[in-house]
């Protein structure tokens, strides 16, 4: 048995829902942030896995990856920002207290 | 190699993602939980170079661990005495995320799986040489536009966090300016 | 001088308006009958100077509305028309031909002689000039009318009389009953109108011109079948649909059964205007009307017997027996006059139906007879309400009594007015009443015959008996008023101590009891006025010494019977010792009124209420529930924005499982990609 796309598809599966739970459950704005990070990892190793298996030669995974990247450092780096700025506002990291949106 | 030494391999490496990734979401400290997000980063890593992208492999380490993770632990040890560890760490969704979650997951993984994908091994891939040459003509090639935008996203993403975590000036500028003042004195 | 003869309307108006200014800068008021005065009897004076003679009718005219298109439309080839006639105009102005000039001396002699006995009994009263403008507006109108040569003008008279008598009637609007009466009139009358209106409409419609003359020629075409009627309906639905619509009109106008009730209620208005409006002059608009368009009426009944004609005639006689008995029970004097005018109408009514000349003729005589002695009576019973004011209910024939002595002229002349009311022999009514009734009953052909277009001779028989039986009870109940309000001793302080009226009111009394004792010898016993009316052509006579016997002794028997039943003065009301469910018909008016009220006044009012209900519980409420839906969705989905970022991407990732899931589901069930998923592979393919 070798080791083919789905395997490497259903790993990521995982490890995407994995990150969503985070997301969902935890109050920490940063394992918020961790949460999506984890899902953003998922997504990459999508990528260059389909890039592996079904088109070596090109390169428009490769991009997308690396703008994959951009997009969890950017992320990363507002994130900080906006766990400062809930802190300054709310006076918690819990993002279930920070409710403005409320209705 | 042998395909059952790739699939050790390959388990292993699940093993390695999977495992830290459910205790990122358990652990109750949740500087424990930024540090459990280092073995899944590797074993991510680990993953790339299986899948022979060698560039990628390298830049998951250092942008991942060596930026975006520092970035984080940074976040969490300066917020750390916020933290109440005795609170609860999950809000009320855990029973109903779970299963959602776990269903996102498999209906996932079920249809990418029943999926005819092409069988057998993939064909060679290009060297870690060449595959850099390759993705670096392509970057300021073909796809130039693609990495100036995503560039540009990065610029804007640093100058908003600037401004977020720039102290807010939205109180009346004289009555802050006393405040200010006083306090600084 | 005939072009002068524009102004016999046109000087009423002027007088109305200076009328309408004196009282509205509510100074000199006592100088607006001058002018109202001058103009009547100048448009009077202008009528009598142009006497239309053998085959010429004065006329001036000047085209008033000119619906006449373009030349590029009339070049244009000629297409449906549907209904509106291409060049049609209006044409207003004054036309004098035999009847219309009768109607003009008739209505300038009765306002003025009105307007002056007015000076004495409105003397006191506010809003004098306010009175006289309408009085002037209401000659004006009456003039319009009764000169129009074509339908336009004949609707737009009719109408602005209709509005002159809702201001007179409600003049003093102070009083509820007064502002109720006049509504109801309004009202009433629009019952009738409206199908007046339809019948104008159909009939120009078809013959493309208002004009009478035109109207004839276009209902003789389509009699004829040489005009086609084009739209809702047949020509044989035509010839007898638009008579009866005009009839419509003049039942209304002329309070003919079953839209008699609104006349009874008029009385609330000042008594001159019942005698000028309400007696002489609008409410014979609707007669004058019939009489005027007699030729539709009669070229439906082709050359035999016609159901229009019977129509006019049943209603006629209905009315006339109907009224009569009603006048029987009545106590209240105007009361017991207006329901005899509305047995009078009926009897021209009964005239007019036996169709053509013969019966224009006979109803316009009684027309102008009736106008005479009519007024008269209202006048003297004017004359004793203001003598009697102080009373609590100056009009109530119980408190009266002995005003004979008292009130001399009023009782002389009222008794006159009373036996030409009552037929008796050789007085102005003996002989339009007469010739009422020979021409019916010759039609049926008693005392007599008559061939040609008419009614159905079992029809006119039965309407000419009904005419007998009204005379008789006209002559009952002239008596009873006569002897219950002038004769034996006075039973009450106010009737012991009345005085006689002043000149100014007495005068005209005796100015119209002369021609309601002479009219019927001045006309020749009716025949002057049939060659006069005919445009020269001697009118066939329907003189028979037969019928004036039988009519004269059903008038002296009426009349005895009144003198002995009430010539001692019984302190019991002779009449309440009818059988009571006949005196409970007459004093319920025959159910008429309630039939109205508790009928069609009422039901539309549930009708309204029911629609009112629907309107807040249907309507209303569907929208109030709607939005009340609206609320409580809104309040409900409200709690879903929490404000938890967390709960949103949970909400999310559920929906996009589920959207996935079912996808899947369909594709694995049927077989093929759901519609869904062939969506998203179209936009994907864009």
């Amino acid at each position: 048995m070798t080791v083919g796309l789905s395997h490497y598809l259903i790993l990521s599966a995982a490890l995407f829902g994995l990150g969503a739970l985070a997301a969902i459950t935890r109050r920490n704005a940063v394992a918020v942030l961790m949460g999506v990070e984890l899902m953003l990892n998922a997504a990459n190793l999508n990528f260059l896995a389909f890039w592996r298996y079904l088109t070596p030669q090109g390169m428009e995974a490769q991009v997308f990856v690396i703008i994959g990247f951009t997009v969890a450092a950017a992320e990363a780096a507002l994130g900080l920002a906006v766990v400062l700025s809930l802190y300054r506002d709310f006076g918690t990291l819990n993002v279930d207290e920070a409710s403005g949106l409320k209705g | 190699m042998s395909s059952l030494a790739i699939l050790g391999a390959f388990l292993s490496l699940a093993v390695l993602t999977l495992f830290p990734a459910v205790m990122v979401i358990s652990t109750r400290n949740i500087l424990h939980a930024g540090f459990w997000l280092l073995p899944t980063l590797i074993g991510v890593a680990g993953l790339y170079a299986m899948l022979d992208a060698h560039f990628f492999v390298v830049a998951q380490v250092l942008i991942y661990i060596g930026a975006i993770l520092v970035l984080i632990l940074f976040a969490l040890m300066l917020t750390r005495d916020v933290m109440n560890p005795r609170a609860p760490q999950h809000n009320g969704l855990l029973t109903a995320a779970v299963p959602i979650c776990a269903s996102l997951a498999a209906l996932s993984a079920v249809l990418l799986a029943r999926h005819p994908w092409p069988a057998g091994r993939p064909p060679e891939a290009a060297g870690a040489h060449d595959q850099t040459v390759a993705l670096g003509r392509a970057l300021i090639g073909t796809y130039a536009l693609p990495f100036e935008a995503a560039s540009v996203l990065l610029l804007a993403a640093l100058v908003g966090a600037i401004v977020l975590a720039k102290a807010p000036q939205t109180e009346p500028p004289s009555a802050e300016r006393t405040d200010c003042s006083g306090g600084e004195k | 001088m005939t072009s002068a003869i524009g102004l016999i309307p046109i000087l009423p108006v002027a007088a109305a308006a200076v009328a309408g200014f004196l009282a509205i800068i509510r100074k000199a008021e006592k100088a607006a009958p001058l002018f109202t005065l001058a103009a009547t009897l100048a448009a009077g004076v202008l009528a009598l100077m142009n006497m239309p003679g053998a085959g010429i009718a004065p006329h001036v005219a000047a085209p008033w509305v000119n619906l006449i298109p373009t030349d590029a439309a009339l070049a244009a080839p000629p297409g449906p028309t549907h209904g509106m006639p291409p060049g049609l105009s209006v044409v207003v102005g004054v036309t004098l031909d035999p009847l219309s000039w009768i109607m003009v001396l008739v209505v300038c002699s009765v306002s003025a002689l009105v307007q002056i006995y007015s000076i004495g009994y409105m003397a006191a009263e506010k809003g004098y000039a306010r009175y006289y403008c309408y009085l002037a507006l209401f000659t004006a109108s009456m003039l319009g009318l009764v000169t129009a040569d074509n339908l336009f003008q004949l609707y737009v008279g009719w109408e602005l009389v209709g509005v002159c008598s809702y201001l007179l009637i409600g003049f003093w609007w102070f009083k509820p009953s007064a502002a109720n009466a006049a509504k109801k009139a309004f009202v009433v009358t629009r019952f009738g109108d409206v199908g007046f209106m339809l019948g104008v409409l159909l009939l120009v419609s078809v013959a493309q011109s208002f004009k009478f003359t035109d109207v004839f020629a276009a209902y003789q075409a389509v009699a004829d079948g040489s005009l086609a009627v084009h739209g809702l309906f047949s020509a044989q639905t035509f010839l007898w649909l638009a008579p009866l619509l005009l009839l419509c009109g003049a039942i209304g106008k002329s309070a003919q059964f079953p839209l008699h009730v609104w006349l009874p209620d008029a009385m609330e208005g000042p008594t001159p205007v019942s005698a000028l409006i309400h007696a002489a002059t609008m409410v014979a608009a609707g007669v004058y009307m019939v009489a005027r368009l007699i030729l539709l009426f009669t070229l439906q009944a082709g050359g035999g017997a016609g159901a229009a004609l019977d129509v006019v005639m049943i209603l006629g006689a209905v009315t006339a027996l109907i009224a009569a008995t009603i006048a029987l029970v009545q106590v209240d004097i105007k009361k017991v006059m207006a329901y005899s005018t509305i047995s009078q109408l009926g009897y021209m009514m009964v005239g007019l139906g036996v169709g053509g000349a013969t019966g224009q003729v006979a109803g316009m005589f009684h027309l102008v007879t009736h106008a005479c002695f009519k007024a008269l009576l209202f006048l003297t019973a004017g004359s004793v309400i203001h003598a009697l004011h102080h009373a609590k209910d100056p009009n109530d024939m119980r408190s009266m009594g002995g005003l004979m002595r008292r009130m001399p002229h009023t009782a002389i002349t009222c008794g006159i007015g009373v036996l030409a009311l009552a037929g008796f022999p050789l007085l102005s009514g003996f002989w339009s009443k007469d010739a009422i009734l020979a021409v019916a009953l010759q039609r049926a052909g008693l005392f007599g015959h008559a061939a040609g277009a008419g009614p159905h001779a079992h029809v006119a028989l039965a309407c000419g008996v009904a005419g007998l039986i009204a005379a008789f009870l006209t002559a009952v109940y002239s008596a009873r008023m006569w002897l219950m309000t002038f004769w034996g001793k006075p039973r009450s302080d106010e009737a012991a101590h009345a005085h006689e009226s002043p000149a100014v009111m007495t005068l005209p009394l005796w100015a119209l009891a002369i021609p309601s004792v002479a009219a019927g010898f001045l006309l020749a016993h009716g025949e002057r006025f049939a060659t006069f009316v005919l445009g020269g052509e001697p009118g066939p006579s329907h003189e028979n010494m037969a019928l004036s016997i039988v009519a004269s002794a059903i008038a002296l028997a009426g009349l005895g019977l009144g003198a002995l039943l009430y010539a001692r003065c019984p302190a019991v009301d002779p009449v309440t010792r009818l059988p009571r469910p006949v005196y409970a018909l007459f004093s319920n008016l025959w159910y008429v009124d309630a039939f109205w009220s508790a009928g069609v006044a009422r039901g539309s009012l549930a009708f309204g209420r029911a629609v009112a209900w629907f309107d807040r519980s249907v309507i209303d409420a569907s929208m109030h529930g709607i939005a009340w839906l609206v609320e409580q969705a809104a309040l409900g989905m409200r709690r879903s924005v929490s404000g938890q970022t967390q709960t949103y991407a949970a909400v999310l990732v559920a929906g996009t499982v589920a959207v996935v899931l079912l996808m899947t589901l369909y594709e694995q069930v049927v077989g093929s990609p759901g519609p869904a998923a062939a969506a998203a592979g179209w936009m994907v393919r864009r």
